[in-house]
This record gives structure tokens, sequence and C-alpha cells, in this order.
């Protein structure tokens, strides 16, 4: 009877939650750029801190954090999710920057056409081959392994610096 | 089309050494980022997504001020000028306030001293320079762009060799287009766009790193050659002995010495034969070399450049050269 109840408010709670996702439906993409700059905390300590890169200064050699959260807002799973975030303009790739928990993380050096691991790209330069430097990279690609349950939430993230 | 395409990549090839040595990106500059992400559901293709977020670059002030050359000055030269170059480092036009700071401890002052920007490259003072009256005379600095300065001074007389006048450039960052020093938004963000101070402490006192400032010194240092004539007879008659009578010889021998730092350019001795004697031909010699009487190649003459004197050219002496010494002889009337 104990295990009744409870199997009860899990249906209950699972017919509640989809109401507001229907409206908006699908994976939500949220973009976010922050610097991480240090402050004295209340004990006079040095702590660092992010905030958002349009509410601080920002100068050349500057290294921005950029944050892209990813929800399924869905009422089914949603598979084979790919985000691709093309490295901003203005900046340059932090050399192993980039996170992604369950993801596998890829780079392009020809403006999104291929991706591959690091180790495995090359650019042209002067009509020789050399191994790509993370400066080099224009795309980003996170693959996400698994697929995203309704309601599931992650993030990917990667710096770049401010020419 | 296919002709546009490619003074298209001469163009490129032309910027692209600009672009290498660029500071950063122009202040003002919008930056945003957008990731897009494409998935399925149910095994079918859902309209790609993206989400995006950016910020505004801020004003880098940054500058630097190097000295390219100091100045070895001798007492009473007007114009003389320690060369310096002031840099824009930031990513905005930027004017700059020049003050020049004479030290303290330094051992004499220059006079009237002035700011030119060196027009024409050359590392002195030309009629084409132009004199620095405030931060509007020469308008504004692009990022990266750099005025070449001279340190415009002249030297008192009376100053000892190696007596040196030290003097601090110091540039200040002056906002573009106007004549107010800049100054860097304290305290939260705002909305527009900041300025934030990025420059090393330079060598003025009290030009500390982050004040929109910078500053290098030169050094103007006195350099004097003195020359040094000694001069030496001796007395040679018939009969061997040192009477001066009628038809005895009188060697003269005339030694030349330059002390001091400085180098003493084009010296020529000239001495006049004695009255009532007559030069012996063929006496004349420099270092004991013999030097022919006429004027000609060799260094010297006896009585060709100047009649009745002794005309030798020694060049450039400095302290290191050795003793030159000038022997001739002339006979007692």
């Amino acid at each position: 009877m104990k295990g009744m109840t409870a199997l009860s408010i899990a249906v209950l709670l699972l017919l509640a939650a989809p109401a507001p996702a229907q409206q908006q439906g699908g994976i939500v993409l949220t973009s976010v750029s922050e610097v991480e700059t240090a402050v004295q905390n209340s004990e006079g300590k040095k702590e660092v801190k992010r905030v958002d890169a349009a509410k601080a200064k920002v100068v050349p050699g500057d290294p921005v954090i950029f944050t892209v959260s990813y929800a399924n807002t869905d009422t089914k799973p949603a598979d084979r999710v790919v985000i691709i975030n093309p490295v901003p303009q203005h900046t340059n790739y932090l050399d192993k920057s980039a996170e992604g928990k369950g993801a596998a993380i890829e780079f392009s050096v020809d403006g999104g056409k291929t991706y591959a691991a690091p180790e495995k790209l090359v650019v042209t330069a002067d009509g020789k081959q050399r191994p790509a430097a993370a400066s080099d990279y224009t795309h980003i690609r996170w693959t996400i392994s698994k697929p995203l349950a309704p309601g599931a939430k992650g993030s990917v993230s990667f710096r770049a610096v401010l020419k | 089309m296919k002709r546009t395409l490619t003074y298209l990549a001469i163009t490129l090839a032309l910027l692209a050494p600009g672009r290498a040595a660029a500071v950063g990106t122009p202040s003002g500059t919008v930056v945003t980022n957008t990731a897009t992400a494409n998935y399925q559901i149910g095994g079918m293709p859902q309209t790609a997504v993206s989400g995006s977020s950016g910020f505004t670059v801020d004003t880098k002030v940054n500058l630097t001020v190097t000295r390219n050359a100091d100045a070895t000055v001798t007492p009473g030269a007007a114009n003389q000028a320690l060369v310096f170059l002031v840099t824009n480092l930031g990513n905005a036009p930027q004017r700059y306030d020049l003050t020049v700071v004479s030290r303290l401890t330094d051992s004499f002052d220059m006079n009237n001293v002035r700011v030119y920007r060196d027009d024409n490259a050359s590392g002195v003072l030309d009629a084409g320079d132009t004199l620095y009256a405030g931060p509007a005379t020469f308008g504004d600095i692009a990022a990266d762009g750099a005025l070449r300065l001279l340190v415009v001074a002249d030297t008192p007389s009376g100053q000892p060799d190696g007596a040196a006048a030290v003097y601090d450039l110091l540039a200040a960052t002056v906002v573009s287009g106007g004549t107010a020093t800049v100054v860097q938004t304290t305290g939260p963000n705002t909305a527009g766009v900041d300025v934030v101070f990025t420059d090393p402490a330079g060598s003025a006192a009290g030009d500390s790193a982050r004040d929109g400032r910078h500053s290098a010194f030169g050094t103007y240092t006195v350099s004097i050659a003195v020359v040094n004539l000694g001069k030496a007879v001796a007395v040679i008659d018939q009969l061997g002995g040192s009477n001066a009578v009628a038809g005895a010889t009188l060697r003269y021998t005339l030694t030349v010495t330059v002390s001091g730092s400085g180098t003493a350019n084009s010296v020529v001795v000239r001495d006049p034969f004695p009255a009532n004697t007559t030069y012996a031909a063929g006496t004349l010699h420099l270092n004991g070399t013999m030097l022919t009487d006429a004027a000609d190649a060799d260094a010297g003459d006896a009585g060709f450049t100047l009649p009745g004197e002794v005309t030798v050219n020694l060049g450039s002496l400095t302290a290191a050269s050795p003793a030159q010494t000038i022997v001739f002889d002339v006979w007692i009337d």
C-alpha cells in the first residue's frame, strides 16, 4: 500500500511536469559570457569571482569564459544532440579550455566544414602543413553521447582570449 | 571578377604584417558568442536552436616611452637632442601630454629645454621638425601608432668633461580629440565603454604602473677634448756645443697630446720660424718619419701652406692617441 502511494505521486508529478515544457518544447540553449575577477571577500582574502562580461571591464588580452547551457524541455527524450559554437570573432580559443560532461569535443580549423580531435588537426601555411594551434580553431563541437531525457540539463564551456 | 579576387588577395597580403602587429581589438567592438544545437526527437531531426551572449570591448590605455639615443655634448652647443619614441599600445586613438622633468641628482641643467616631433626621423633637430606646445599639437595617435620625439636643449658653457644632465620624458594619456587627461573608470562597469589602465611603471618619479602615464630618461653628457702642445728647443753649434751663434742649428720639438673624453677633430699645428733664422730644408719630421717640405700628400709642409711657417695636419686625436711629435731645424742667420 505504501509503495502504491509513492508510485501514484510519481505518476502525478510526471503528468504535472510537462505542462510548461510543452509550451516551449525541444531543446533550449542559453549562452553566458563571463570573466574572472579577483575580489576581496569579507575576511580580506582574495577570491576569484565570475561576473557577466557585459558588466565587467574587458580589454584585449583578457580571457573570457563562454558557457552554453542546454535543457530538454520536451516530453520526449532528445538524441543526437550536437552543439556547435564558432569561436567568437576577435577572440582566440584558449588551448585545452573546452569542457563538457558526457560530450565528445572536437574542433574545426576550416570554418566548420570538418571536425577532428586537436592532435589530428593540421593547417596549411605558406604551402606547408603544420599541426594546428589553438588560435587556428574556428569552431568547437560537442557531441552529447547519450540521449537527453525530458527535463535533463547540462552545460558545455570554453575560454577564449580577446585579441 | 577574377581580377577583383586577385586585387583582394594582394590587398590582404599587404595588410597582413600590420595586422600581426596589432595591439588589440578596437575599443567599442561588440563581441558576440552564438552556440547552435542540432538534435532529434523520436528519430526526427528538429529545427536547430541557438543561444547568444556577448559584451563590448572596453578601452585599454597602455603606452611606452623608450629612449633611442642619449646625447654627447660640448659646452655652448645649441639644439642638442635626446631621442625618444612614444608608442600607443592601447586599442583606441589617444593623445599625449608631454612633460620633460629634470632630475635633481644630476650634475648640471641644460638651457632652453623643448620637445619636438622628429618629422624626418633624423634623430637631430631639423628645420621641418614640429615644436610641441600641448596635447593637441600632434593630434591623435592611432592604436599601434608612435611619436618620434626629440628633447632639445642648449648646453651651457663652462661644464667640465663628464658632467651629466638627466631628463625624464613623461607622457600622460589624453582623450582623443581633446586636451583632458584620460581617467580610468572606477567601480562597477558602466553602460558605455570603460577605460582600463594597463601601462607599466616608468622612470620618472611618481610614474607608477596603471596610471595612464609612462616615462623614460635620457642623458646629456659633456665631452671635451683638450689639446696640449709642448715645445722644446735644442741649440747645436758648429763646434758641437750649444752656443746660439750665427750658423748654429736650433732644433725644435713640438709634442701634441689630447686629454678629456672627447675627440679633437682636424688638429693642425702651425709654428712660424723665429725671426733671424732660416729653415733647414728637409728637416721636417712627424713621429720620426720625414715629411717633404712641399705641400703634398703627406701630413705637413714647411713654408708652402703658409709662408714662413711649418704646418702639420694631425687629423682626429683622442686621449688614447699616442703623443704626436713634430721636429724641424732652423739656422741662426
